[in-house]
């Protein structure tokens, strides 16, 4: 199951290293040096890739900016007229140019944020009452088929992040859980919900090797933080505030582990070391209850710095254990 | 670039002869002399729990503190240092992992028990922290404590404006941003990642503190010029080192574009910091870096916006105006093909 340990490529840091213990000349490492800068076609594409997403993003902004902070200068017809422009212009740049380019990539996600602003006109110019979690969740849904067309991360991210806000909203303006857990449920969900997410993505990407992985990192660390967000809830805080339905959070959690190295161990580091990451939290916590507990009930110094040392140990072990497995995982593309 | 192409162009050059090829082969695939690459993933759980261990090497310390009945000050002080003794120690004698989170754990707790200490005793903390900083720097090898003893340094030098009563952001991000770009130069790669990041962290936390505690318009018109010189220099590097005249077209474009930006943003460096960051970060190939330095561009690039002292309708103008300059900037890069 784990893949070979391969040599990194070559690294300032590495030369720097080989030069120091004197296996090649500091002539040769000084050349090494030189060859290991990014070529000038690397640069080229920095600065193309950055000036396209800054001045689309900036054009974008402006044009929302527009509409909402100038609502009585601007009457409805020209509101509409303005952003349905702005939107038929940026779909068109996306459709001539294609997502493979970056043109094209930056004016589909303008694109996909005016579909937003247009909902958000709808909503304040006809009052339609819906709720404002309708919005973010009718316009996921309208962005899918772009998403599944182009392929774009980042639009797939855009879409994670509507939804996930839609989510929240309708937990909290429409379920409205009237006991103290109703967070730690929705955390749960939430956790559920993004987890699955990287894992689809990743196995979406064993069928298409070219697919770009950062989504599923992105999602994973969501639902790292709100997973240890919960169990060290659980762990840390009295009983008595988060007992109810917090039961759950530990059988969910062995889940999201099974996953995060089931998955993982197949295809790279990404997901264990998120699933050890969480694993790192909830140990922390545990740890940190027993010591905390400990000095609350006053037992004999010795006993809190054998208690305490033997935590910091126990962390030690934890990290190296988890680092020495997770080196042995095969690279992930990014 | 992989070791193979590096490998045989040095050869190819004259540089690397037939026993030394031999030995660069084999080093490469020693662990102990080229580490194995770590991803951000597993570097950033891994720098989580050496702070987390701190702690409770920390909280150990003070019951020992407790059972020795000493007076906590000076303990905390020689405990504290005796950690940090371990930790560089343990860090050069061992390669073993353990060992290695082990001495991380006690490196930052006993940097932490050393400044508290010498709080505690009314020594100055700054000073402390000015001189045992550079001494733990070249002591250990791990890049965290290395990462933590910049930040000690950067962190003293705050404290000892903040005792003077003069400004601190403006100074701080002057530091942070010049000891970014300065990063480029050392000899050294292996110390030149720690001082990048902590040069980085600074600079980003002297801007945003700066933006948000001084209310004094162009409190930070210092370090907005000298954020700007260095983004300068950093174009005009780039341009020796890819054989680019300065007085080309290229090279006025490269060099006025941030004398333009210094201008417009004057009083909030921010985006020269991260703009400076994303070139640093480039040039030594350190992609998280660059991820990060976007993230500020980003933030700062709104907070820029958002705080701009103008009607709605002008600051919307602004928004477009400028959005459609820096796609303008690009079609013109595009059609003289230089991008």
């Amino acid at each position: 199951m784990f893949a070979a340990m391969q040599s990194p490529p070559p690294s300032f840091e590495a030369l720097d290293t080989l030069q120091q213990r004197q296996v090649i000349s500091p002539e040769a490492a000084a050349r090494g040096r030189e060859l290991l800068l990014p070529p000038p076609k690397e640069w080229a594409e920095l600065v193309n890739r950055w000036l396209a997403w800054v001045g689309g993003l900036l054009v974008a902004s402006g044009v929302i900016y527009l509409v909402a902070y100038n609502w009585d200068e601007l009457d409805r017809f020209s509101q509409n007229a303005l952003l349905q422009a702005c939107f038929v212009v940026t779909a068109g740049i996306a459709l001539w140019r294609g997502t493979t380019q970056v043109a094209g990539q930056v004016a589909l996600l303008c694109a996909s944020l005016l579909v937003g602003a247009l909902f958000a006109l709808h909503g304040q110019t006809y009052q339609t009452g819906a709720d404002p979690y309708t919005l973010f969740a009718a316009w996921a849904v309208l962005l899918l088929p772009w998403a599944l067309g182009s392929g774009l991360p980042a639009l797939w991210v855009l879409i994670s992040i509507l939804g996930n806000v839609a989510l929240v909203l309708f937990w909290v303006q429409v379920i409205q859980p009237p006991f103290a857990a109703g967070g730690v449920y929705l955390a749960h969900i939430l956790c559920l919900i993004n987890a699955l997410l990287a894992v689809a993505w990743e196995g979406i990407a064993r069928f298409r090797p070219t697919l770009r992985r950062w989504p599923a990192e992105v999602w994973m660390f969501g639902a790292v933080l709100v997973n240890a967000f919960t169990v060290g809830t659980w762990i840390v805080l009295p009983a008595e505030v988060y007992h109810t339905g917090v039961g759950w959070s530990l059988p969910i959690f062995v889940v999201f582990q099974l996953w995060c190295w089931g998955f993982g161990m197949a295809k790279g580091r990404s997901l264990p070391a998120t699933g050890g990451m969480s694993l790192l939290i909830l140990s922390a916590a545990l740890l940190g209850r027993v010591c905390l507990e400990a000095v609350d009930n006053g037992n004999p110094d010795i006993l809190n710095v054998v208690l305490f040392a033997l935590s910091g140990l126990i962390l030690s072990a934890e990290i190296a254990g988890l680092v020495a497995l997770l080196r042995r995982l095969p690279e992930p593309k990014v | 670039m992989t070791w193979e192409k590096l490998i045989a162009t040095l050869q190819a050059e004259g540089l690397l002869s037939a026993p030394e090829t031999e030995s660069l082969q084999s080093a490469i695939v020693d662990p102990a002399i080229v580490p194995p690459a770590v991803p951000w993933t597993v570097r950033l759980l891994s720098a989580f729990g050496a702070w987390m261990g701190s702690c409770f090497v920390l909280g150990s310390v003070g019951s020992c503190m407790a059972i020795l009945g000493m007076g906590n000050e000076e303990s905390l002080f020689f405990f504290g240092f005796l950690l940090m003794v371990a930790a560089a120690v343990l860090n050069r004698v061992s390669s073993l992992l353990f060992i290695e989170q082990l001495s991380v754990a006690a490196g930052l707790s006993g940097l932490m028990g050393v400044l508290g200490g010498a709080e505690a005793m009314d020594w100055s903390t700054q000073w402390v922290g000015m001189v045992l900083g550079p001494i733990f720097f070249v002591a250990v090898t791990d890049p965290i404590l290395r990462f933590a003893s910049t930040l000690t340094v950067l962190g003293s030098i705050a404290a000892l404006l903040v005792d003077a009563g003069l400004p601190v952001a403006d100074p701080l991000v002057c530091v942070g941003v010049v000891g970014l770009v300065a990063t480029l130069w050392l000899p050294r790669a292996t110390w030149a990642g720690p001082l990048r990041w902590g040069a980085l962290v600074t600079a980003f936390a002297a801007a945003i503190s700066g933006h948000l505690w001084q209310d004094e318009a162009g409190a930070l018109r210092l370090s907005s010029i000298l954020a700007g010189m260095m983004v300068v220099l950093l174009a005009a590097t780039l341009l020796h080192r890819y054989k680019h005249s300065v007085a080309s077209e290229l090279g006025v474009l490269a060099l006025g574009t941030p004398v333009v930006l210094s201008a417009i943003s004057m009083g909030k460096p921010g985006v020269l910091i991260a703009m400076a960051g994303l070139g640093v970060a480039f040039l030594a190939r350190d992609r998280v870096m660059q991820g990060v330095s976007g993230i500020g561009l980003f933030c700062f690039g709104v907070f820029f916006y958002y705080n701009l002292d103008f009607t709605l309708w002008a600051k919307a103008g602004v928004l477009i105006g400028s959005g459609l300059f820096f796609l303008g900037l690009r079609a013109f890069l595009l059609f003289r093909r230089w991008i």
